[in-house]
C-alpha cells in the first residue's frame, strides 16, 4: 500500500510530498552544533586565551527519514532526479511542520534509498535524505522591517544566533549610522557620503558587504567612496541584548530616514 | 544531536499520482528583496517590474508608517494571529489615490470648535499622534477640517489612527464626516475603548459603515489602531467637513488619541497617504508584475494568497492577471465582479468566460484563491477564507484559447496590476504560485 502525506516538510517552499516522499522523522533539527573559538598563546601569559569572539561552527546535518509513495524503482529514479534538480536550483531552504516560521539553509548532500520486497510485487521504498547546513542556524522565514526618523533609536530584537541586517537610508545627506547596545553605548558606526533626493534610496546589505544606490528606482552599485567604515560592518549580537527585559540593540541615522530589515537566527 | 519524534502518521491515497507541479511562477512576500525575486530560481527568467511615480506609505513591522521612494516595491506588515506582533509582510499594490483631507497629519492646524485642544503626543514614523482633549463641560468640542475635491461616485473611504485616552469620556470619542451644504452627517462613528485598549466603534443613525480595525503598535501603554470606515451617501458637489472629538456627550470631558486621517474617493481606503498640507496628497499607480518571456497559454493552476483590504468592495478591482503589460486580451485575470466576488475571467481575445467565488470575504480576512484554466479554455475558481474549506465556484463553459497571448508578447507575464487595462488594485499579496496543468485532486490542493 502506498500513502501520501503533504504538509510536513518543504524544500524551498515546495512540499516534499510533491516529489512523492513522505517524511517520517527528521534528525538533527533540534540540538546544538559544535562551536569553537579561536585561541592562542600570549607572551607572558600561561595557557590559551580566546582571540576572537566569532566562533567557527560545524556543519549541521539534517537526516530526513522518508518513504516513497511510488511502487516501482523507475518511479523512484524519476522522483530522485526531480528532487535533485529542484535542490540544485539555488539556495535551498528546508522547513518543517514543527515550526514553519523557521528555515534551514541547506544543500542536499546525499540520499540512501533502499528498495525492499519482491521485485515486481509489494515493493517498499524507504530510506533517508541527508541535508547539510553549512550555516548551522535556523533562520526566520519572514523578515521584519523596523523604521524610524532622524536620530530615532530603532530597537531591533535579536534571536539566539546572529541577526542579519540590511539597512535602507532615504532623504539623507551624509548620514552616520550608529549601532548601540541596550544601554545606549555606541558599539559601531559608519558614515555614508550621500545627497539624496526624495526619490532616492540607499541599501546597505551588511551580510554581503554591499551598498546599492537607487535613484528613482534604478539600482547601481555603491562605490567605495560612498561608505567610510569606522569599525567595520555592523551586526547584531545576541550577547548584547537583554532578552529577559526585552531591551535590544538600537540602530539610528543622523540624517534622513532609516529602515532596518532583519532576519533573526536561532540556535535551536 | 537529538531526533524529533515521528511527525504525523501517513494517510492512504491511491498509488500512481501525478506529482509534478510544473511550477511556472512563484513569488512569496517573505523576502524584502527590492528586485521581487521569485521564490524559486526556476523562474529566474521572469523579470520583475516595479513602477510607481512617486512616494507611497506603508506600515512597517514596528507599526510605524514609513515612506517608500519612487519605483521601489512597498511592503506592509500585519498582525494576523492577534498577538500584538506584526509578523506577516505583504507586498502592496494599489491604484492611484488622493488623500482629500488637508493637514491630515497636523491636527494642530484644524479649526477648534468650542473648547478642545490638540497636542503632539508621539511620532509614529511618518505620522504623528495627537492627544485631543475636550475641556468643555457643556458642549461636545471638536476639531474640524473642510474637505473639498470629491469626485466620482457617492462612495468614500476613511481611515484614521486611534488610541484610547488616558481619561476617556464614558460616551466615547467620535468621528464624523458631515455635508455642510446638506446639513447632514454622512459618517458618524463613536469609538469606545475596550478594557484592553482596543476599539469598539459603532455607527450612529446609519451614517456610514465601520469596516474594521487593525492593530499598529503600543507606545507608552497606549495601543494605536487604524480604524476603517466608509460612507455611501456623498454628494460630491457639496462642501464637507471632517470632525474629530473626544467626548460624545456635551457635558462630559475627556481625551483621546487621534492620528493621521486619510479620506479618498474609493469605498475603501486601503493605506495611509500621509503628510497633507493645505492641499491634497496623491499616491501614483503601482505597476507590479513578472515578465514571462515564454508565457504559458495552456492549462494552468494558480494559488493566490492575500489579505482582503477592500478590493472585494470595489467592482473591477484587479488581483492578478496573466496578460501583457497593458492588460490586453487574450488574458486570464482575477478581478472583482459587481457582486463583490472574486472572479476569474478567461478572455481569448474575442469572447470571455468566467467563474465567480461563492462569497465575499470580510475585511482583513486571509484569503486563498485557487484558479484553474483548463485545456478547453474553461475556468473555475475556489476560495478559502481564514483557513476554511475551499468552496468551489461553478466551472465555466469552454472557450477556445487565443493563439497569441497578449498584444505585446515581449511584455507578457504575471501582473498584480498592469499599466493599463485592469484597474483599482488594492492588493496585499502573501504569495502567488502558478503551475502548469490543472491540479484538481483534493489532496494535491491541500498541499498548497
Amino acid at each position: 500500500m502506498s500513502f501520501y502525506r503533504p504538509g510536513l516538510v518543504w524544500l524551498s517552499d515546495r512540499d516534499l510530498a510533491d516529489f512523492g516522499f513522505v517524511a517520517k522523522e527528521i534528525a538533527g533539527a533540534l540540538g546544538s552544533f559544535a562551536q569553537q573559538w579561536p585561541t592562542g598563546q600570549i607572551l607572558g601569559s600561561s595557557g590559551f586565551v580566546v582571540l576572537g569572539r566569532d566562533p567557527s561552527t560545524s556543519e549541521r546535518t539534517l537526516t530526513l527519514s522518508v518513504t516513497f509513495t511510488g511502487v516501482t524503482p523507475s518511479e523512484l529514479v524519476a522522483a530522485v532526479r526531480e528532487l535533485e534538480a529542484w535542490c540544485a536550483l539555488g539556495p535551498l531552504t528546508l522547513r518543517t511542520k514543527h515550526d514553519p516560521s523557521l528555515v534551514f539553509l541547506c544543500h542536499l548532500r546525499e540520499h540512501d534509498l533502499q528498495v525492499s520486497g519482491r521485485q515486481f510485487r509489494g515493493l517498499t521504498i524507504r530510506g533517508s535524505l541527508v541535508f547539510g547546513c553549512r550555516n548551522p542556524y535556523a533562520w526566520e522565514r519572514t523578515p521584519q522591517r523596523y523604521t524610524g526618523l532622524t536620530n530615532t533609536r530603532i530597537a531591533v530584537p535579536t534571536g539566539t544566533g546572529p541577526t542579519q541586517m540590511t539597512l535602507w537610508v532615504t532623504d539623507a545627506v551624509n548620514p552616520q549610522i550608529q549601532v548601540r547596545d541596550a544601554a545606549g553605548n555606541v558599539l559601531r558606526y559608519f558614515d555614508l557620503t550621500l545627497s539624496q533626493s526624495v526619490d532616492d534610496a540607499c541599501m546597505v546589505d551588511t551580510p554581503r558587504a554591499q551598498i546599492t544606490i537607487y535613484v528613482a528606482g534604478v539600482a547601481s552599485d555603491g562605490s567605495t567612496g560612498v561608505v567610510a567604515l569606522g569599525q567595520g560592518w555592523p551586526r547584531l549580537d545576541p550577547r548584547v541584548a537583554h532578552y529577559e527585559t526585552q531591551q535590544w540593540h538600537t540602530v539610528s541615522t543622523s540624517g534622513g530616514r532609516l529602515w532596518v530589515d532583519v532576519r533573526r537566527s536561532y540556535l535551536l | 544531536m537529538s531526533s524529533l519524534p515521528m511527525i504525523l502518521p501517513p494517510d492512504s491515497v491511491p498509488a500512481g499520482l501525478v506529482r509534478e507541479s510544473q511550477l511556472l511562477h512563484h513569488y512569496a512576500a517573505d523576502d524584502l528583496d527590492p528586485g521581487l525575486t521569485p521564490a524559486s530560481w526556476r523562474n529566474v527568467l521572469h523579470a520583475p517590474t516595479t513602477l510607481r511615480a512617486g512616494s507611497a506609505w506603508a506600515v512597517s513591522a514596528n507599526g510605524r508608517v514609513y515612506r517608500t521612494p519612487a519605483d521601489l516595491p512597498r511592503f506592509e506588515w500585519y498582525d494576523l494571529d492577534g498577538d500584538g506582533i506584526l509578523e506577516t509582510p505583504t507586498l502592496v499594490v494599489e491604484d492611484a489615490e488622493t488623500n482629500l483631507c488637508p493637514h491630515s497629519d497636523f491636527l494642530t492646524q484644524w479649526t477648534v470648535n468650542f473648547s478642545a485642544t490638540a497636542s503632539v503626543h508621539d511620532t509614529v514614523g511618518e505620522t504623528q499622534m495627537y492627544r485631543v482633549d475636550d475641556i468643555d463641560a457643556t458642549n461636545a468640542s471638536y476639531l474640524s477640517k473642510t474637505l473639498s475635491g470629491f469626485t466620482g461616485a457617492t462612495a468614500k473611504g476613511v481611515v484614521v489612527v486611534w488610541g484610547r485616552g488616558t481619561i476617556s469620556a464614558a460616551s466615547g470619542a467620535w468621528l464624523r464626516m458631515r455635508s455642510i451644504t446638506g446639513g447632514v452627517d454622512l459618517l458618524n462613528a463613536t469609538v469606545v475603548a475596550n478594557a484592553d485598549g482596543s476599539p469598539a466603534p459603532s455607527i450612529v443613525g446609519g451614517a456610514g459603515t465601520y469596516q474594521g480595525a487593525r492593530y499598529l503598535l503600543t507606545v507608552a501603554g497606549v495601543r494605536y489602531y487604524a480604524l476603517y470606515f466608509s460612507t455611501n451617501s456623498v454628494t460630491v458637489a457639496h462642501t464637507h467637513e471632517a470632525r474629530l472629538g473626544a467626548a460624545v456627550t456635551g457635558s462630559q470631558q475627556g481625551n483621546v488619541y487621534w492620528g493621521s486621517i486619510t479620506i479618498t474617493d474609493d469605498l475603501r481606503t486601503a493605506s495611509v497617504i500621509d503628510r497633507g498640507g493645505v492641499g491634497s496628497v496623491s499616491r501614483a499607480r503601482e505597476v507590479v508584475g513578472w515578465l514571462a518571456p515564454y508565457v504559458t497559454t495552456g492549462a494552468q493552476s494558480w494559488s493566490v494568497d492575500f489579505l482582503e483590504v477592500g478590493a472585494s468592495a470595489t467592482s473591477g478591482s484587479v488581483l492578478a492577471a496573466l496578460s501583457d503589460a497593458n492588460g490586453a486580451a487574450p488574458s486570464l485575470a482575477v478581478t472583482v465582479n459587481a457582486s463583490g466576488r472574486y472572479t476569474v475571467t478567461h478572455n481569448n481575445g474575442l469572447v470571455s468566460v468566467l467563474s465567480a467565488a461563492q462569497s465575499t470575504p470580510a475585511f482583513l480576512s486571509r484569503v486563498r484563491l485557487l484558479v484553474w484554466l483548463f485545456d478547453d479554455g474553461s475556468v473555475q475558481i475556489g476560495q478559502s477564507v481564514n483557513g476554511g474549506a475551499i468552496v468551489m465556484g461553478t466551472r465555466s463553459a469552454a472557450n477556445t484559447p487565443g493563439i497569441a497571448w497578449g498584444v505585446a508578447a515581449s511584455t507578457s507575464g504575471f501582473y498584480l496590476q498592469p499599466a493599463a487595462g485592469f484597474v483599482k488594485a488594492k492588493t496585499r499579496l502573501l504569495g502567488w504560485k502558478v503551475s502548469g496543468g490543472t491540479l484538481t485532486d483534493t489532496k494535491l490542493l491541500n498541499r498548497w
